[in-house]
């Protein structure tokens, strides 16, 4: 999940982030899941959690590692969308705008969804440090906005564990949840 | 500029407190966005509005104080700003983007607070947010004997989060304390900022 031991507290900070706001009493779906320990953190306070990455090994290890009565954790086939219906679908670490103009992330979101759950959708500084914070905000606004009614935007900072509104230039992580999915923007229920 | 009486008192009294509001009116206008028409209910003498109006692209403060109206009107004067003398339980609002209310539920009673966030929840299209900001309840034990008169219903984090339940399928509580928002352990922040959007039909 991280390089060295000085990320360990980011990439918790993120989880315990989401989880304060999102999966509360919910099931939940994280995509990408990796081995599982930011899982503990979503699984603490939600219904059930769900964990699948299409690293077989990682998978392996995080089932092996971390065994609690509402987390499960899966591998993910190549080509599967759907894992079942979920009240908020994580996406902690989103690669590429790629994913996001092409709608085969979101085609994967909307079809674990249910209609009036909430999609988490995160954005590290590291990955998008090339592409720029302006311009994520901008495909963020604009793409997402066109697939969910409501898109809340914050940017969380590395040190202080303060949060901002919308895109912050400081910040180390925005995070995007999703509310209110538009049935068909992205086609994917009728497809998948 | 000559500001009112409210904020002359803050900024010679307790000008930590203008950090905090206005810490908490840029949250919310960062996280609102550009280019949205956003109405601030219970805007005092304006300069949060301003701040509303200059970042999301307009803004129209409501207040039921009409000296506060007036030095609104007076110092804050750019084309995107307005303010209005109005009652929103005589004349609820309708149609915005984003309705922010800051230090407005804690002076109401809890049904005449209840009823409050059903007109902002009304008053939202259907793709709008709601940012209602309110001392919690934990903090009251440090106010000054004058804020803890007018603050007939405090909430709880959990409270305030269950309210706004009522009217929007989404809620998103955060915490603060002196300018900084988080998520950590509501129970001890001093402020809460409760974001709602989904209204219920």
């Amino acid at each position: 999940m991280s390089h060295t031991p000085a990320s360990v507290p980011l990439v918790l900070a993120r989880y315990k982030f989401v989880a304060r706001l999102a999966t509360q009493g919910r099931r939940v779906l994280e995509l990408g899941c990796g081995e599982g320990v930011g899982g503990l953190l979503l699984a603490e306070s939600a219904a059930h959690y769900t964990g699948v990455d299409s690293d077989p090994r990682a998978i392996r290890c995080a089932q092996k590692e971390i065994r609690a009565g509402n987390i499960l954790f899966a591998a993910s086939a190549p080509g599967m969308k759907k894992y079942g219906e979920y009240d908020a679908v994580v996406v902690m670490d989103v690669r590429s705008d790629e994913l996001l103009h092409n709608g085969s992330l979101l085609a994967i979101v909307s079809a674990n969804l249910q209609g009036r759950g909430v999609a988490v959708l995160g954005f590290r500084r590291d990955v998008w440090r090339r592409y720029g914070w302006r311009r994520l905000e901008a495909l963020v606004r604009g793409r997402l906005a066109r697939a969910f009614q409501c898109v809340l935007v914050f940017t969380l900072h590395r040190d202080h564990g303060a949060v901002a509104g919308g895109v912050d230039e400081d910040g180390d992580f925005v995070v995007a949840f999703c509310c209110g999915m538009r049935p068909g923007e992205h086609g994917a229920r009728g497809r998948t | 500029m000559k500001l009112g009486p409210y904020l002359s008192y803050w900024l010679h009294h307790s000008p930590r407190r203008m950090l905090y509001a206005m810490a908490y009116y840029s949250f919310a206008a960062a996280l609102i966005g550009r280019g949205r028409r956003v109405l601030d209910v219970g805007c005092s003498e304006g300069m949060g509005t301003q701040l509303l109006a200059l970042e999301c692209g307009y803004a129209e403060g409501l207040d039921i104080n009409s000296a506060f109206i007036a030095t609104a009107r007076r110092n804050w004067r750019h084309p995107s700003v307005r303010f209005r003398l109005m009652d929103v339980f005589k004349h609820p609002p309708i149609g915005w983007d984003a309705i922010v209310a800051f230090d407005v539920v804690e002076h109401l009673t809890p049904r005449r607070a209840d009823v409050f966030l059903g007109l902002v929840a009304r008053g939202l299209r259907d793709a709008g947010i709601a940012v209602i900001g309110t001392p919690s309840i934990t903090g009251q034990a440090y106010a000054s004997r004058i804020s803890r008169a007018g603050h007939i219903n405090c909430y709880s984090g959990e409270r305030l989060e269950e309210a706004m339940r009522e009217y929007f399928t989404h809620v998103f509580m955060f915490g603060a304390n002196d300018e900084v928002v988080h998520t950590g352990f509501l129970p001890m922040a001093h402020y809460l900022i409760g974001v709602g959007c989904g209204r219920h039909e």
